[in-house]
């Protein structure tokens, strides 16, 4: 048997569009708040590009990367934001799509999955959380 | 013992066997005394009257939670009773829980009214960007630059969104 500990419990909406979780973004004292995707399939964590525009980034001085995904790819500029999910705060590297209508924002694995310790039980649309 | 009063005796998770009894609410912390201040605090000497800040999970769209306090008994009555005591709090530690698990209590109110909100008017705006503050629309347009001066203008930090097509389902990457 194993146990762990989480200090944080959410209850999601057992939605089909995916596990929805509340977040913020923070970046020199600017601030946003927004809903992400938990997933535990991509890579990166992405947003959509309005959201840097509001934070004061320069989105386009970024880091351009291209990602693949099953219906294609796109393309993302990379800025060091902070991000607080539940009252758990990290720094990372996170990506802004660089095309407009872009519509996706996404927990991933590098910047959120590898800084936390997250549990589910979605059957009880119940997330755990822990640093 | 040296009980001093205001002072935070126990949470409720350090406490668990007087928790029980408490009913359907929620019993939070347990307070020697009165000197904890607050409009609802109970009055009372420093005579060891212990009380619980009971906060009902239920305060809805009040955005406040509501405190009452109840009186436990004496503490001289609980060190009769064989249960581990943890070290005590300072009253500035306990007042520092307590407005946590109220902030804590407000961002959950809020996100479920901003859910709920969500679930109940998507069709009506699906893809547009929304600003949203509990049940309260403060913007809507096509246009995302619009809704965040708006957002900035009401100077609440809002929830803002692009509303999805609820038909559609996330297929992952």
């Amino acid at each position: 048997m194993y146990q762990l500990e989480f200090e944080t419990r959410h209850s999601y909406s057992p939605s089909p569009k995916g596990i929805v979780v509340p977040i913020s973004l923070s970046y020199a004292g600017e601030f946003v708040r927004l809903e992400a995707k938990i997933d535990t399939g991509a890579s990166v964590c992405f947003f959509q590009r309005p959201y840097a525009v509001e934070l004061g980034i320069q989105v386009e001085a970024g880091r351009l990367e291209t990602f693949s995904t099953a219906a294609g790819v796109f393309e993302a500029y990379g800025h060091m934001v902070e991000i607080d999910c539940l009252g758990h705060r990290n720094h990372a590297m996170v990506y802004f799509a660089k095309a407009l209508d872009f519509t996706r924002n996404v927990l991933g694995r590098e910047g959120w999955l590898d800084h936390h310790r997250l549990g589910l039980i979605d059957y009880q649309s119940s997330l755990y959380l822990g640093t | 013992m040296d009980w001093t009063s205001g002072q935070l005796m126990k949470t409720r998770t350090d406490w668990e066997p007087a928790a029980r009894d408490v009913g359907g609410s929620l019993a939070s912390v347990a307070y020697v005394g009165s000197a904890i201040g607050g409009p609802n605090c109970p009055a009372g000497a420093d005579t060891g009257e212990l009380f619980f800040a009971v906060f009902r999970s239920d305060f809805g769209a009040s955005q406040f939670p509501v405190v009452r306090w109840e009186r436990r008994g004496n503490v001289r009555d609980l060190e009769q009773v064989d249960i581990t005591r943890r070290p005590k709090r300072s009253i500035h530690e306990g007042l520092a829980i307590l407005r946590k698990m109220r902030e804590e209590s407000l961002a959950k109110d809020q996100d479920k009214l901003e859910r709920d909100w969500l679930a109940k008017h998507r069709q009506q705006y699906a893809g547009q960007w929304i600003a949203l503050l509990g049940d309260r629309l403060i913007s809507h347009s096509t246009n995302p630059r619009d809704v965040f001066a708006a957002a900035r203008a009401a100077g609440v930090r809002a929830l803002v969104l692009r509303v999805e097509d609820s038909e559609l389902r996330f297929a992952g990457w």
